[in-house]
């Protein structure tokens, strides 16, 4: 399973690997292959034909041939089906030139079939009526007519032999019946092999058999000497009958004596087992024979016997010798005659024709086949060469516009760095030198908007960091209110996250954040009236109990508001006009504001003190020296009228007194001196002052000191002023407050690196409309209040770089925040524990 | 099949289909050879063998007009020389040549051998008659003795087949692919 679930991706990766090495290696091969199996098949064609016309070359290799061109044939089909393969693919994908490849192609291959065709319907027909018009029926019968005269001509021989055999016979059998003594005349010679070398000598074929011991002892006496004496009879016949050869033969076939031309071999022709057979049922036996010693049969070669063609002929007789009374059993004699040279040698022409004739009748149909094969070879060869030339054409002239084509889509996709490989010289390459020139100048185009974007890109990253920057607050809006830009200085000043400014319209944003009512309301009067002036308004905005003052600076981007409405129409959905709208530039005016009031009330309150207090002294004294003068002249009455006047008059002058020096005090310009000090035990110091009033008073802090920069003098002051107004304000409530309380909480907040003051009391807090101004001098609720208490502590809070915010707890009761940055050394000591001290 | 892959099964299949009926062991009916043996005799190595040997009825047409038929014993002799492997010896290759003379009505047989030699021609009145003559031949000098040095181990392999090459060329191409023309026979191993 693992094998048969191989990873794709390594299935992938190989298959990338194979067709990589196609591309590289094998592809760009085929083309030479191709063109070389091309010209081989047309060579091998040439001596297919050459071979079929001329069977005696190229024999050998003529199957070879054919193995040849057929596998050259299915080389050429496969390389055209690849082609097909390749285009059709290309058509499915939609690959640019494809489909006018097809349509090339069709015509190319139409053209090139036509002719081919119709070429080779002709060609097939003139091959079948060519071949057919060699053979005549009247040739075909005059040759078996000439082979039959010639079979008469020699049967005629054949009779004329089989009567002289016959008649030969016949004697033989006279001339042996008529009792020669055969026995006797053998002893009588001195020899018979002797005598038949004789005889040898006047009649060179006359003998016995070789093996004439072995026939002396299969032979009786008196048949053995009446054999012998048989081969002159023989010979004497032989001669008369001008036979080549003649034999007789025994029982089985043995030979018992032969007489035979001088060229003939020693040992007789013995006729086959089934001649024997015939003969011994008293029938003669008579054929003719080619003669196998001819030297023109001697070789198993078609050619030997081509280059000698007469073929000596024979006549074999065979009949038997009836009568023959010396033999224990039937006797044949055998007769060979030499049918005559000139009537051989006619007669084998004509068998040779009427071959040849046979032949080419027998392999007519072959050889039309053979021919037909041939032909539909040249015919697929040419034509897949053709188709392949068509692939060739067809991709060359298509190779240009599909590069067109792609060029073309790049270029529309952007890509200007596209070039045309130009290597022709025709209108095509013309066409492709003006693509590349044109690309060449989108290019530069392209390239040169690209740098002024940059540029403009740069600028625009410049300004925005010199915006992100600014103190000042800068927002830039769209024609339709909608935030385009704004630095964190506005967000800042306007108290909204950054990231929210920046993703919603203006009358959004204030409805999210109501504190920002008054800023809308400004830029909506400013544009009910005109818009195309610059805005220059004073924003007052309390955020969480804090006032700012903004300084909005409005002006139109571009062009004019009020023509927004026309290009609208221009603008489509979810586009952002980058032209047009308006820039505010924010700035926080509250302290400058604050600080021209402080220095205001400031002047207010030297110059009342210096006013004020130096008439309070003599209208102190000149009050007691009344009480002191008068007092003892006067009656009772009077002097205790007296006394309450001038008491009256020193308390009322000792309250301005006191008003003044804290007139005085407010107005002292702040000469503190800053040293690291433990808040912690500054603030429990000053409640310790406080320990056993009426108002209970509880700190919650952390053991571990709190370290802050600031000068405990004023500080202590500070919390003197917040404790006693509190102090004052539970006790002079309008309603009496059940266990007056403040509360204290100390704490160091180690992200913003501050430490914060929380006092909080149980009593009616602020009135809300005091709020906004409960800092300004002269502003209290308590009827013997001087309103300083609170600006003081405002104003050595600002001293020490902190922050202090009013406002009524949920619960009740006013709650006063103060923030004063941490010293950095004590920020890493705060491991105390909560600890709450009354 | 995947993409990409080989384009043509079919064209595969047909070229295996056409080398399967290339291959001449692709039909061998007809020829089968029996027996054969060698002898050492006379200064000499000798052949003897047996076969049966079928000719169809294409034979028969081809031989009545005039085409002559080749047989041929391809005979191998190797000495077997144990670590030395094999060694092949020179023996002659006999061929019959059978054709139909027309005028007699006869069929004969030409032996020849590759050394030169040839063997008396014989002549048969019917085909069975020259085809049981080719296919049982006695006495065919192979080799002389001195080429099998003795004591030795021998083996020797023989068949009997029909030689296309002789064959008309236009007929040559069918004789390739028709059944009736594939006349080789297995080869005949034995050792002496």
């Amino acid at each position: 399973m693992g094998v048969l679930n191989a990873p794709p991706a390594k299935t992938h990766a190989t298959a990338r690997y194979l067709r990589s090495l196609y591309r590289r290696h094998i592809r760009p091969l085929v083309p030479w292959v191709s063109a070389l199996v091309a010209l081989v098949l047309m060579g091998s064609l040439y001596l297919l034909t050459d071979a079929l016309q001329n069977s005696t070359r190229y024999e050998s290799l003529y199957v070879w041939l054919l193995a040849v061109n057929a596998g050259g044939v299915l080389f050429l089909l496969a390389v055209v089906l690849a082609h097909v393969w390749r285009l059709w693919l290309s058509v499915r994908a939609h690959v640019p030139g494809s489909r006018l490849t097809v349509r090339l192609l069709r015509a190319y291959v139409l053209l090139g079939l036509a002719p081919a065709a119709i070429v080779f319907f002709f060609s097939m027909n003139f091959i079948q009526r060519g071949i057919d018009s060699w053979f005549d029926v009247r040739i075909e019968q005059a040759l078996n007519d000439a082979l039959e005269l010639s079979r008469a001509s020699l049967e005629v021989r054949m009779r004329e032999a089989l009567r002289l055999t016959r008649r030969a016979a016949e004697q033989l059998s006279d001339s042996e019946g008529s009792g020669l003594d055969a026995r006797s005349s053998l002893s009588a010679m001195p020899s018979l092999q002797q005598g038949l070398g004789d005889l040898g000598a006047g009649s060179p074929g006359a003998s016995l058999p070789q093996d004439a011991s072995s026939l002396e002892e299969r032979l009786a006496p008196s048949e053995q000497a009446h054999d012998e004496l048989a081969v002159l009879a023989l010979d004497k016949l032989r001669r008369e009958t001008d036979a080549l050869e003649m034999s007789l033969f025994g029982a089985g076939g043995r030979i018992i004596a032969s007489a035979a031309d001088g060229s003939r071999a020693l040992v007789p022709e013995r006729p086959g087992e089934s001649v024997l057979a015939h003969v011994r049922q008293g029938r003669h036996y008579l054929a003719l024979e080619p003669m196998g010693s001819q030297a023109s049969r001697s070789a198993a070669s078609p050619e030997d016997a081509e280059a000698n063609p007469a073929d000596a002929l024979a006549v074999r007789v065979v009949v038997p010798l009836e009568r023959y009374a010396g033999a224990s059993d039937h006797r044949l004699l055998q007769a060979i005659f030499l049918v005559d040279a000139r009537l051989a040698t006619l007669a084998d022409s004509v068998q040779s024709a009427f071959h040849q004739y046979r032949e080419l009748i027998y392999l007519r149909h072959s050889l039309k086949q053979n021919f037909v094969m041939a032909l539909g070879l040249a015919l697929l060869l040419s034509v897949l060469m053709a188709v392949w030339l068509a692939f060739v054409a067809a991709t060359r002239l298509t190779e240009p516009i599909r590069d067109l084509v792609l060029g073309t889509r790049a270029v529309a996709d952007g890509d200007y760095s596209r070039r045309l490989p130009v290597q022709r010289t025709d209108d095509l390459g013309l066409l492709m030198r003006s693509f590349n020139t044109m690309t060449a100048r989108i290019a530069e185009s392209a390239e040169e908007t690209r740098r002024l974007k940059d540029e403009a890109d740069a600028q625009r990253d410049y300004l925005e960091t010199v915006l992100q920057h600014l103190s000042s607050g800068v927002l830039t809006l769209s024609d339709d209110a909608q935030v385009r830009h704004a630095n964190a200085a506005a967000a800042s000043l306007l108290g909204v996250p950054l990231g929210e400014l920046q993703q919603i319209d203006l009358p959004a944003l204030c409805e999210c954040y109501e504190h920002l009512l008054p800023l809308c309301e400004a830029l909506e009067g400013w544009l009910r009236q005109d818009g195309a002036s610059e805005l220059l308004r004073e924003v007052r905005l309390v955020n969480e109990g804090e006032r700012s003052i903004l300084m909005v600076r409005g002006a139109p981007l571009a062009h004019d508001w009020a023509q927004g409405g026309s290009r609208y129409e221009l603008r489509g959905a979810g586009e952002v006009n980058e032209e047009g709208g308006l820039v505010l530039v924010m700035d926080d005016i509250t302290a400058i504001i604050q600080g021209q009031r402080d220095a205001a009330w400031s002047e207010v309150a030297r110059r009342l003190a210096h006013e004020i207090k130096n008439p309070l002294t003599p209208i102190q004294l000149s009050a007691e020296r009344l009480r002191r003068k008068l007092g003892a002249v006067l009656n009772e009455a009077d002097a205790q009228v007296l006394e309450r006047a001038t008491h009256t008059i020193v308390q009322q002058v000792e309250a301005m007194k006191h008003m003044v020096n804290d007139f005085a005090e407010y107005a002292r310009m702040p000469q503190s001196r800053m040293t690291a000090l433990d808040f912690t035990a500054l603030v429990r110091d000053v409640l310790d002052l406080y320990r056993g009033g009426v108002v209970r008073m509880r700190l919650v802090s952390k053991d571990a000191p709190i370290w802050i920069d600031g000068d405990a003098l004023r500080l202590r002051q500070l919390l003197h002023n917040l404790l006693k107004n509190a102090a004052e304000a539970l006790q002079e409530a309008a309603q009496p407050v059940e266990s007056p309380q403040i509360n204290l909480s100390l704490s160091l907040r180690q992200s913003s690196r501050q430490v914060e003051l929380l006092v909080e009391d149980n009593g009616p807090g602020f009135p809300p409309e005091l709020l906004e101004h409960i800092f300004e001098p002269y502003v209290t609720t308590r009827p013997k209040g001087t309103g300083l208490g609170l600006a003081i502590v405002k104003k050595i809070t600002e001293e020490h770089a902190g922050k202090v915010r009013v406002s009524n707890a949920p619960e009740g009761g006013a709650r006063v925040q103060l923030c004063f940055p941490a010293h950095l050394d004590g920020l890493e000591h705060d491991d105390g524990v909560d600890k709450l001290a009354d | 099949m995947a993409r990409g892959g080989f384009a043509c099964p079919g064209l595969l299949g047909m070229l295996l289909v056409i080398l399967s009926l290339w291959s001449p062991l692709a039909y061998a009916g007809g020829v089968s050879v029996t027996r054969a043996s060698t002898e050492l005799r006379d200064g000499s190595l000798w052949l003897d063998a047996d076969a049966r040997l079928e000719l169809f009825k294409d034979q028969a047409d081809a031989l009545s007009s005039g085409v002559q038929l080749v047989f041929a014993w391809d005979v191998v002799i190797e000495q077997d020389r144990g670590w030395w492997g094999t060694r092949e010896l020179n023996t002659d290759a006999w061929r019959a040549r059978l054709e139909y003379h027309s005028l007699s009505q006869l069929y004969r047989v030409f032996w020849s051998s590759s050394g030169g030699q040839s063997l008396e021609p014989e002549s048969f009145a019917s085909l069975e008659g020259a085809a049981d003559y080719i296919s049982h031949p006695r006495n065919l000098w192979l080799a002389p003795a001195s080429a099998v040095p003795l004591p030795g181990a021998y083996r020797g392999r023989a068949r009997l087949r029909l030689v296309h090459d002789s064959l008309p060329l236009p007929i040559r191409p069918r004789a390739l692919f028709a059944s009736s023309w594939q006349l080789s026979s297995e080869w005949y191993l034995w050792a002496f």
